[in-house]
């Protein structure tokens, strides 16, 4: 589905992201792991189109999307979410999501202008959708609330649902655990498990690292931004330069 | 729901506003119809602007010169090619619609302080050009610019008032419904934070430069009324102060909501003349209000909690019922 292929990012002198390659596969949950400033949410932009990678390709369904905007990575079917949780703070729960389905909305700004029947009968089927994607992810009786007024783990959850109204094929994650209690911890990951059962495939930053062995079916893990090591949890979990990464040299077996 | 309860004193209130704005020309002499005119032609300036500031988030300075636009072009076709003023009045904001989408070509793409100083920078030299142009008469300016045709005769400065009444109601009502739709709300989401819009497939340029030629359009409107009713531009009336007067009727009276720049406009131009007598003292009197406004309610007008005035309160909440319920 997604093949990026010897991707590097350059900041200056820093080589954020150093020729790294990538597949996932249609239906996967693929999780990047790696310590922090390892590069993991600079690859999540030069997918996305905010850092445009200095070399290499990154294909979506077969088309090359390498440099495109963000907005036209959005339209080809990337949904994603910020590690610096990006809200509409002035907007309220329900607005936030609202906005998340801009590219379903068909009325042009002539008909808001005038209020068309076709444009109100859209705006009410549209906060339909929205309401029900609310009622999903539990923050129905929440659609008034400002969604800066949120606690911190229901405005990441919130974040999620605002990327999922995009419609995307694809959803990355950037950190989705952080700043959440255990128990949101768990109900999140039932969540992208049911989602990703429903057919969406998922790219997952984690340090949650019991969270992303259960949940991922393939790890990929960055160090100075170069991959390191890719498989299974089993696979990465006993890799020797994974726990050197992580550990330090001392802890080698 | 405790909007409906509040339901018949809101009527009432705003029925009296009408009557008082349909009755003015037989309460008042001459002189507080021009006011009233230029209140008109302020709120939608104001209005227009605040569509930037308020609702995309885009500062700019330069608003004057889009109003300075408006005004010439529809000078110069009722002086030089007689044209009947609904053609002139239209091309105003048609080419002013233009000029923005040019200038919104070139500074769009900047950020805050950049957009602010390039967009300033652009009103001025358009201002300068005009000035200097003999096409446009230069330091001359525009004279003997006709009143409307109305039913054959010359339309009077009553029905001219009445004009400019339904006109700045139409803008307002086309603004209200574009900020309380999906367009609206796509500019506001530019507004908070443009990298998320981005990543919802939000083309930001595209719907920044269509805020920026919706609000210059309706500057050029307004600028079409301005010289059509003075009958006299000078391009020494489009100075930078006047986008720095709109600035501050848009600020004090509450950026990114319906009211603020109504009411800002309206005590912004109707201060000065109610406290003329003050003379020495009023640019002191100005300052110091903007000061005042600035401590106490950063927010605007708008934004202020009228615990204490329910009809005020109700009116704000008649157009934002949704902001009404967004406090805490
Ligand atoms: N816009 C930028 N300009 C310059 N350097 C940057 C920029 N963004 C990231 N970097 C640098 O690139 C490196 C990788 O950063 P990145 O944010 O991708 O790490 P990360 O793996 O996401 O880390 P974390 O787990 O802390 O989120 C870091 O050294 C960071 O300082
Ligand atoms: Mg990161």
């Amino acid at each position: 589905m997604l093949y990026a292929k010897n991707v590097y990012v350059r900041f200056g002198g820093l080589t954020a992201v150093d020729n790294v390659s990538l597949h996932i596969a249609p239906g996967e949950i693929h999780a990047i792991i790696g310590p922090n400033g390892a590069g993991k949410s600079t690859f999540f932009n030069a997918v996305s189109g905010i850092n445009k990678p200095a070399e290499g390709t990154i294909e979506f369904m077969g088309e090359d999307i390498t440099g495109l905007s963000q907005y036209q990575v959005a339209q080809k079917g990337i949904g994603r979410t910020f590690q610096n949780i990006k809200l509409f703070p002035a907007m309220t729960v329900l607005e936030n999501v609202l906005c998340g389905s801009h590219m379903n909305v068909k009325s042009s700004w002539i008909q808001d202008m005038f209020g068309t029947p076709s444009q109100k009968k859209e705006e009410r089927e549209l906060r339909q959708k929205c309401l029900e994607l609310l009622e999903r992810v539990e923050l129905l009786d929440k659609k008034d609330y400002l969604s800066s007024g949120l606690p911190y783990g229901e405005q990441r959850k919130l974040e999620i649902v605002r990327a999922m109204a995009t419609s995307p094929k694809l959803l990355m994650l950037d950190e989705p655990a952080a700043g959440m209690n255990p128990s949101e911890t768990e109900e999140l990951k039932e969540f992208i498990r049911k989602i990703n059962s429903e057919g969406l495939t998922i790219l997952l930053i984690e340090h949650d690292v019991k969270m992303v062995m259960s949940l991922a079916d393939t790890i990929t893990v960055l160090d100075h931004g170069a991959k390191i090591a890719e498989g299974t949890a089993e696979e990465v979990r006993n890799d020797q330069k994974v726990i050197e990464a992580y550990l330090g040299k001392s802890y080698r077996r | 729901m405790e909007l409906k309860n509040k339901r018949p004193a809101l009527l009432i209130l705003c029925g009296a506003v009408l009557i008082v704005l349909a009755a003015l020309p037989y309460l008042f002499s001459g002189y507080v119809l021009q006011v009233a005119v230029y209140v008109g032609i302020y709120v939608m300036l104001a209005a227009s602007l605040n569509l930037l500031i308020g609702y995309t988030g885009i500062f700019s300075m330069g608003h004057v010169a889009f109003y300075c636009v408006g005004a010439y072009t529809s000078a110069l076709l009722a002086t030089k090619l007689d044209m009947p003023f609904i053609i002139c009045f239209l091309a105003g904001g048609a080419a002013a619609g233009l000029i923005g989408a040019l200038v919104g070509f070139a500074a769009l793409r900047l950020n805050d302080v950049f957009l602010a100083f390039t967009t300033m920078g652009l009103g001025e030299v358009i201002r300068i050009i005009i000035q200097n142009s003999s096409f446009t008469n230069g330091a001359l300016g525009v004279t003997g610019i006709p009143m409307p045709e109305f039913f054959g005769g010359t339309m009077s400065r009553e029905v001219f008032y009445y004009m400019v009444l339904v006109i700045v109601f139409l803008s307002l009502y086309f603004i209200y419904r574009l900020v309380h739709s999906h367009t609206g709300r796509t500019w506001m989401t530019i507004r908070d934070d443009a990298d998320a819009a981005a990543s919802l497939g939000i083309n930001v340029f595209r719907y920044k430069m269509l805020a920026m030629v919706l609000s210059c359009v309706i500057a050029g409107l307004a600028g079409s009324l301005y010289a059509t009713f003075v009958q006299y531009i000078n391009a020494s009336n489009f100075s930078i102060t006047v986008s720095i007067n709109i600035i501050a009727m848009v600020a004090i009276g509450g950026m990114g909501t319906l009211t603020g720049p109504v009411a800002g406009a309206v005590i912004l131009q109707v201060l000065p003349e109610a406290i003329r007598f003050l003379s020495d003292y009023r640019q002191l009197m100005f300052g110091v209000a903007l000061v005042i406004s600035i401590m106490f309610a950063p927010k605007g007008l708008a934004g202020m909690k009228w615990k204490r005035l329910k009809p005020v309160r109700a009116i704000c909440g008649l157009f934002e019922a949704k902001s009404g319920q967004r406090e805490e």
